[in-house]
């Protein structure tokens, strides 16, 4: 099989078929790491392809020796965190005034049986994270990182990322316990 | 790892995994790609071509306001180009 090294080669000489060999092969990696960081899959869908089109411009200094994928979860993480940042200031309240004048909520997911439900718990757990620990606690979860590979990534030293994942696991336990114990207050309610 | 470790990791992961990308992503990319490095087209023609044509439009883009600004941040690097000026 040809490798990404190879791939990035021909895509240095202009050959638009290794970019697109290079989009299947890693697509769903960026994608998923995109959709749990912003908690949006149209946000993740577009972040998918500034992440390729963003490959195809800077080939030229992409080393073909090297793997890829810090490369790509460099630029997920950062196009990523840049989106969050961004919809904060200006789509929320757009998006909230559109759910308040449709009256619902837009659900990433849409939770049916329990174990959906768990997920959402956790994915609205993550999305509450303060983005810098959300990232960590995506690349170590989600991509099975190391420390080290998630500093190299993101070019912070490994006792930053150690902190952030700690804070982001506490913050993490701390409110899928709230969750559940207001489930069960809930539940306590509907029996008596 | 823990059990919670291990709980946090399983929930994520089927959380990611029930949402696919998009069928038609390499298709547009390829199409955005050939835009962008199509040399004969200057940048002004390159986002006219977008107001123009909506399959390369970024999906998130509510108007083609929106899809020139997208495009103008990833194209453009030395100087801005006011999309207003090109509807």
């Amino acid at each position: 099989m040809i490798t990404d090294g190879e791939l990035i080669q021909q895509l240095q000489k202009g050959s638009l078929d290794a970019l697109g060999a290079l989009y299947d092969r890693h697509q769903k990696m960026v994608f998923r790491t995109a959709l749990v960081i912003t908690g949006d899959a149209d946000a993740a869908a577009d972040l998918l392809q500034d992440v390729f089109l963003r490959l195809h411009r800077f080939a030229s200094n992409v080393d073909h020796e090297r793997p890829l994928e810090p490369w790509l979860y460099r630029m997920t993480a950062n196009l990523s965190y840049t989106w969050v940042k961004r919809s904060r200031r200006w789509l929320r309240p757009l998006e909230e005034m559109a759910e308040w004048l449709v009256g619902g909520k837009r659900h990433m997911t849409h939770p049916t049986s329990p174990i959906d439900d768990d997920w959402q718990q956790v994915q609205n757990a993550v999305s509450a994270l303060p983005l810098p620990q959300r990232v960590v606690v995506v690349l170590y979860y989600l991509n099975d990182l190391s420390l080290q590979e998630i500093s190299e990534i993101l070019e912070v030293p490994v006792g930053t990322i150690k902190s952030r994942l700690h804070y982001g696991r506490e913050s993490l336990k701390k409110q899928l316990l709230t969750s559940q114990s207001e489930k069960l207050s809930d539940l306590r309610c509907e029996f008596t | 790892m823990n059990s919670f470790d291990v709980y946090i990791k399983k929930c994520l992961r089927n959380t990611a995994t029930r949402q696919k990308p998009p069928r038609e992503g390499r298709e547009r990319l390829i199409s955005a790609a050939t835009y962008a490095s199509n040399p004969s087209r200057t940048r002004e023609n390159i986002l006219r071509a977008i107001i123009r044509s909506k399959s390369i439009y970024p999906i998130h883009a509510y108007s083609p306001l929106d899809a020139v600004h997208w495009w103008n941040g990833l194209f453009i690097t030395s100087g801005t180009l006011s999309p207003r000026s090109l509807l």
